[in-house]
């Protein structure tokens, strides 16, 4: 669980930092590139530092994963930006939070995370709980939306 | 001319909405692929996690490049500086979000990471940025810790 609550204290400086710049008006595709650019940074000089990170057997798989996870990720931030010149912030906002199922729905069916559960009772109470997350998404992200409306960031 | 002028109007809001849909449509299976690509990564056996990020990084910024340079984009200190610092933390946050995928099943992690962050996201807004919720928001965090203690349960 301390992992999960460092990606969650990362992840709230990476929105923090980024809502930074949003105000102070910079420009977003720099800022993102300077981003990109700095992680690729960070991640090839730990790289560099970790010699067991090469020993490993699936390497060429890991490689494969990784460069599809980075067109996925680029893509959806530029269609993202995209969609923001057609349709309202709120409505993407909350469109784009929700594609988290995507993974929650992979981890059920693919790697099937619920067949050890003990009874239906947990599954139920697991699967409300990931309603209750989602739709909290949307909310936050509806919110989040108009109040960027309002400030004309769109 | 004028139900000429509302029916051609009428035809441009129908094919925004059609271009918002497709979009949106793309943004949403990227970034959903993006989060199956990491727990696919967690499933394998083995230490991946420096390797992917430096794959994963590179070919972002190879395209975040190719689109800066299109769009003649600017980059001022302060964007350097502010993209750097979120740059690290970004890559940290899947760091150790791929830590935890290895630990705990990714129906709990792919829940609460983002719920959470985006409502310490609010409540950081609200102290640093001096922003008010919205009911909405408000809403949006109580589910948000209905949903924690439930999918912890």
């Amino acid at each position: 669980m301390l992992y999960v609550v460092l990606a969650v204290l990362f992840y709230v400086s990476t929105s923090v930092t980024q809502k930074t710049a949003a105000v102070r008006g910079l420009d977003a595709i720099g800022v993102n590139l300077a981003l990109r650019a700095s992680g690729t940074l960070l991640t090839i000089v730990l790289l560099a530092t970790a010699s067991e990170a090469w020993a490993q057997p699936h390497l060429g798989l890991a490689g494969g994963i990784g460069i599809v996870s980075g067109v996925a990720t680029f893509v959806a931030g530029y269609t993202g930006l995209r969609a923001l010149n057609f349709g309202s912030l709120n409505a993407t906002w909350s469109v784009l939070r929700v594609a988290t199922v995507l993974p929650v729905l992979a981890s059920i069916l693919v790697w099937g995370e619920l067949r050890d559960v003990r009874g239906w009772q947990e599954i139920v109470t697991k699967l409300t709980g990931v309603l209750c997350l989602m739709a909290a998404l949307v909310l936050l992200g509806r919110g989040k939306g108009r109040e960027a409306e309002a400030g004309g960031k769109a | 001319m004028t139900e000429e002028l509302a029916v051609e109007q009428q035809a441009e809001g129908a094919g925004d909405f059609a271009m918002w849909q497709k979009m949106v449509g793309l943004a949403f299976l990227a970034q959903g692929t993006a989060g199956i690509c990491q727990k696919g990564l967690a499933e394998l056996q083995g230490e991946y996690r420096l390797f992917f990020l430096c794959c994963t990084y590179i070919v972002a910024t190879f395209l975040s490049y190719l689109l800066f340079r299109a769009r003649g984009a600017v980059l001022t200190k302060a964007g350097v500086l502010i993209g750097a610092i979120s740059g690290m933390s970004c890559v940290l946050s899947v760091y150790f979000l791929l830590a935890a995928l290895k630990a705990v099943s990714g129906v709990v992690v792919f829940s609460i990471v983002p719920a959470t962050a985006l409502s310490l996201t609010l409540l950081a807004g609200r102290v640093i940025f001096r922003e008010r919720l919205s009911k909405s928001q408000l809403a949006g965090v109580l589910l948000a810790l209905a949903g924690i203690v439930l999918v912890q349960l």
